[in-house]
């Protein structure tokens, strides 16, 4: 499926990201689509990462006031503004590596994208190198707690 | 449908007329329309019982509640020997009783963390879940331990009836009356008195020795943790109910052997679910 036009990254995507040092192959994708993320997402971010925001990277405000759903408690604030981000756009996608928010996004028919999947298409999309993929592997993977199967596919990858 | 109400964050005041235990309030209020079936005035004998078992400083409260209760038996029957048979159960009855006593924590349990989905600082609903998640091991451990110290079977057992009292006193107040710090310092009593019983070494902080505000934060961070095992939250409000960033929740949960569900788990889900791969 390839009628994505705009990603919605959430806290633990980014963070996974700059880890590796793979945050800045994430601007390859412009300016076909647009890379965005909440304010709330990235001073979330900036409780463990000393760093700038992008400028590929376009943050925005989400106001959640008046959005309703049977559970919200399901997810925290950060996570909801990623949701209603995405929500806003026809087209738009959350990036997330949670099940929690998986569910929450099935339910209300918002179009996710598992964070792993997206690093894929980035590398394919040419934004991450094969050494860098390679060299950034088994931290990526530690991180994110991902099991060997896993581990496996993203080192057979090719463009 | 409820709203996300992001504002109505934690530190922000509950609905009006709602207190933060009223769902513990609720199913006591069953349990003890239960209750009533065994005693001609129930209403009288817990009280009775709870209040001396209140009026008791912390440390016997959690420690030696068994000889209140005793005594207060001892005095509803009319004679020692009736409260003997009445609290000196042969082992299959205790373990029928014990069992019951697992079963019907588990189910507060589970009550409890139901506001979870529904209510945004379900703070004082997960610490409760704590302080109960204690007396449900305590009673495992007395199931799976025949052979357990006199004195640890002593502890373990005045915990649950210490809680049961603060439990059933909250249960006569209106939300205006409920000394929430109160209650947390008691549920922080249970979970580190039951810790003390079971294990070598209590890692929850004995309430005596620490602040209020540090065995609340620990309480919530317990809860938090149960709740995260519990249901299928996000990380993210997992660390919500805990306090902490979500990057300190997710050394919480590392340090309690939990793994946060990130995923995928298999290449099946990671090309077959949400989206998929973007491959041009």
């Amino acid at each position: 499926m390839s009628d994505v036009s705009r990603f919605v990254l959430d806290t633990n995507v980014i963070s996974s990201l700059i880890a590796v040092d793979w945050l800045d192959g994430v601007e390859c994708w412009l300016p076909e689509r647009e890379v965005h993320a909440s304010r709330r997402v990235w001073e979330e971010i900036q409780v463990r990462w000393d760093l700038a925001e992008p400028e590929w990277l376009e943050l925005q405000s989400v106001d959640l006031d008046g959005v309703q759903d049977d559970f919200p408690g399901s997810i925290s604030p950060q996570d909801w503004s990623c949701i209603v981000l995405a929500e806003s756009e026809a087209k738009a996608c959350v990036v997330t590596n949670d099940t929690g928010m998986h569910t929450v996004a099935d339910r209300r028919e918002t179009p996710w994208m598992w964070g792993t999947a997206f690093v894929l298409s980035t590398f394919k999309q040419c934004g991450i190198t094969k050494p860098e993929l390679s060299a950034g592997t088994e931290e990526y993977a530690d991180d994110l707690g991902l099991n060997e199967e896993i581990v496996a596919e993203i080192r057979a990858a090719e463009k | 449908m409820p709203e996300i109400s992001p504002n109505n964050g934690p530190g922000s005041p509950q609905s009006p007329g709602r207190g933060p235990f009223e769902p513990l309030q609720n199913e006591v209020r069953s349990i003890r329309t239960t209750l009533g079936l065994f005693f001609d005035n129930p209403e009288e004998v817990f009280k009775s019982i709870y209040q001396d078992v209140l009026a008791l400083p912390p440390e016997e409260r959690f420690t030696n509640s068994v000889k209140v209760f005793r005594e207060a038996i001892r005095e509803e029957v009319g004679s020692l020997e009736a409260a003997e048979a009445l609290s000196d159960l042969d082992e299959s009855d205790s373990h029928r009783m014990n069992r019951r006593l697992i079963s019907l924590s588990e189910e507060l349990i589970e009550a409890l963390l139901q506001e979870v989905w529904t209510t945004r600082d379900a703070r004082p609903a997960v610490a409760t879940a704590a302080g109960l998640t204690a007396i449900r091991v305590g009673l495992q451990y007395l199931e799976e331990h025949p052979d357990v110290p006199d004195e640890d079977r002593k502890q373990i057992i005045s915990t649950l009836l210490a809680l049961m009292a603060r439990i059933f006193n909250l249960a006569d107040l209106e939300p205006d009356e409920v000394e929430v710090d109160e209650i947390l310092q008691d549920f922080g009593y249970a979970v580190y008195y039951i810790e003390d019983a079971t294990e070598e070494g209590p890692d929850f902080p004995n309430p005596d020795e620490a602040a209020p505000d540090e065995v609340r934060d620990e309480l919530y961070k317990l809860g938090a943790i149960i709740a995260y095992h519990n249901l299928n939250i996000s990380v993210g409000r997992g660390a919500e109910l805990a306090g902490m960033s979500r990057f300190e929740f997710e050394e919480l949960l590392e340090e309690s052997d939990i793994e946060p569900r990130y995923g995928p788990e298999s290449t099946e889900e990671l090309y077959g679910d949400g989206v998929g791969l973007i491959d041009e």
